[in-house]
């Protein structure tokens, strides 16, 4: 027993030190000016990187709001839009069910490249190219899928029990979806949450084609930096990128605990 | 004075008929149970009844008015689930409120209904605690509060104790049913446990496939079968065959008058506590085949010329297979069914 733990304990700790060791690569590039190879450590040391994020003329961190704020809302709408057609499925029985879900995971499944350009000469007839609302819902194709899927299977997991249970004590339908159903559901919103919005804020290809070039976000930014070969200006980028999405789940995570105060466990 | 009414009511899933015109009624105050084997359909009438599922057809009436139309949350109905179905993200103050907050009560007139019913239920000092928290006993009682809570006219029960172990589920019965006493509350317990039903209810109705084979008190329904469906149901029966001529039934073992009915084929049910067996002295007519020891009683299986008969006995003697014994029937509540 013991030295099962033991060997559990090393096999935990080299996969963190795996998935976190990319993460000192880039602190350690984003403070450097050159590193080059056999060097095990740089010798030049600089703040390009940060300055270069700080400098108001860069206006980055006026585009790292932006992108916030639109994944934020990107995140808001596909749960909003998801939660209806999740209950559906993994609560109800009904004609063309399988056909309806394979449809909603197409997106996932026929490469968005192919459905983007029919999209954007619709938007731009119906003027929504180049503007917010034409990229927020631009971003809704990648990420319901992902949303509905794994609300699909919380949906399933609960069944209609607790609802019928609430129902009995005497509430009406809106009273059950908010007092009972959003408490239980909370750990799936976490994980589908976070979910939504990493790809949202991941975005290049759709953003960058439908925002043709005039709306800005943090990763069209960060694109070009990699391209170039400016790690240091990449690397810090990176950095901001994932304590976005850090910050992002924690945030959700705290509100939705805090709120609705639900166990430990997650949907992922 | 009867309260809740069912008329006709049927339901069918697919094409199989779970529920086929259910009648009877229940009067206020009343404890009623619903005993039948699983899958008969108890868990779908009680459903129906409290609004859950739409009957295919029948009616429905509480006080002589329809409550078919009446929506789930406002039919006065409340069920308490066989796992309780507490909410997990509430905490025993809360799931025994929840109907009250749903209702729009103020805070004070909710505190004063929670402290009521933890009075009630003997959980002061628990208002805190989460369900995950709780034994299987507490939940039940959380439940059962959280139901009373909202004071329902009629409490339906779907198998409340089946999900506790067997002590607890004793006192769990006597509590039970001591608070439907001490509430007058119009009850229907569900059950597939005849000595449950037996105890705890004014009347019992016997579901068996789908069908109501017989409404009656507990004395009525062990003590006078309608028919050999429901008296198996109440345990293990024998069964001599024998006919009727002229108002005596002849059987293997002798002769009864029998004056009120028809000439005919019958069958004499004669209930294993009402078969004496006793020691031999030179005239035994039975054999001793199988015997299982259950302390406070003994089950014997005896053999009498072909007819094998099963015999319950107090363990102040006891038998060894094989032993020939002298068997006596008392026939006092000898019942016969036809053919
Ligand atoms: N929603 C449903 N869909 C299809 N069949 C059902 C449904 N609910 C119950 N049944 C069937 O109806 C029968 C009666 O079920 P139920 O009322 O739960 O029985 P009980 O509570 O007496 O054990 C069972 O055979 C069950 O399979
Ligand atoms: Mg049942």
């Amino acid at each position: 027993m013991r030295e099962r733990k033991w060997v559990q304990e090393i096999l935990l700790y080299s996969i963190v030190f795996l998935l976190t060791l990319p993460i000192f690569i880039l602190l350690i590039w984003s403070f450097t000016k050159t590193w080059p190879w056999p060097d095990l450590i740089p010798k030049d040391v600089g703040l390009r990187g940060w300055r270069y994020i700080i400098d108001p003329h860069t206006k980055i961190l006026k585009i790292l709001c932006f992108s916030f704020f639109l994944s934020l809302a990107v995140t808001f709408v596909t749960l909003l839009v998801s939660l209806p057609a999740a209950k559906a499925i993994g609560q109800h029985n009904f004609k063309g069910k399988k056909a309806i879900q394979i449809f909603i995971l197409s997106p996932i499944i026929v490469p968005p490249l192919a459905v983007a350009m029919g999209i954007h000469v619709k938007f731009i007839q119906m003027g929504l190219a180049d503007t917010f609302w034409g990229i927020l819902l631009v971003h809704l194709i990648p990420c319901i899928p992902y949303a509905v899927r794994i609300l699909t299977n919380v949906y399933e997991a609960l069944g209609t029990r607790m609802e019928q249970q609430a129902r009995i004590l005497g509430a009406n339908r809106l009273q059950t979806q908010f007092h009972v159903m959003l408490p239980l559901l909370a750990p799936g919103l976490v994980s589908a949450g976070s979910l939504v919005f990493i790809i949202s804020f991941s975005q290049y290809f759709l953003t960058y084609l439908v925002g043709g070039g005039k709306i800005i976000t943090l990763s069209m930014v960060l694109f070009p930096f990699i391209e170039s070969g400016d790690r240091a200006i990449a690397s810090a980028l990176s950095l901001i990128f994932i304590a976005i999405t850090l910050i992002f789940f924690l945030l959700i995570n705290k509100i939705l605990r805090t709120h609705l105060n639900t166990q430990d466990y997650f949907y992922l | 004075m009867n309260e809740l009414q069912l008329i006709n009511i049927s339901k069918h899933f697919d094409q199989k008929i779970v529920l086929n015109e259910i009648n009877f009624s229940v009067r206020k105050g009343e404890l009623v149970s619903l005993l039948g084997p699983s899958g008969c359909g108890k868990t779908t009438l009680l459903k129906i009844i409290a609004g859950l599922l739409p009957p295919d057809g029948g009616q429905l009436l509480f006080d002589g008015n329809s409550i078919l139309n009446i929506p789930v949350e406002r039919r006065g109905t409340v069920m308490v689930f066989q796992d309780y179905l507490l909410f997990p993200h509430l905490n025993v103050w809360n799931n025994i409120g929840f109907g009250l907050r749903m209702a729009g009560k103020g805070r004070e007139e909710q505190a004063k209904k929670i402290n009521e019913m933890l009075e009630l239920v003997e959980l002061h000092g628990f208002e805190k605690k989460y369900p995950r928290e709780l034994s299987g006993g507490q939940k039940q009682r959380v439940a059962l509060a959280r139901a009373l809570a909202i004071e329902p006219k009629v409490l339906l029960l779907d198998e409340p104790f089946s999900n506790l172990d067997a002590r607890l589920r004793e006192s769990m019965r006597d509590f039970v049913c001591g608070l439907q006493k001490k509430l007058k509350i119009t009850t229907i317990l569900v059950t597939h446990d005849k000595e449950e039903a037996l105890l705890s209810s004014d009347r019992i109705v016997l579901l068996l496939d789908g069908k109501v084979q017989q409404i009656g008190t507990p004395e009525e329904i062990y003590l006078m079968p309608k028919n050999r469906e429901a008296a198996n149901f109440l345990g293990k029966k024998n069964y001599l065959k024998g006919r009727i001529e002229k108002g005596i039934f002849y059987y293997s073992g002798g002769e009864l008058k029998s004056e009120e009915r028809a000439d005919g084929t019958y069958w004499m049910m004669i209930r294993p506590e009402e078969i004496k067996l006793k020691k031999d002295k030179g005239n035994a007519s039975a054999i001793i085949v199988d015997m299982r020891f259950a302390g406070d009683r003994i089950y014997y299986k005896v053999k009498l010329g072909e007819e094998m008969l099963e015999c319950l006995m107090l363990p102040d003697t006891i038998f060894s297979i094989g032993e020939a014994v002298n068997l006596s029937m008392d026939l006092q509540n000898i019942i016969l069914f036809p053919e």
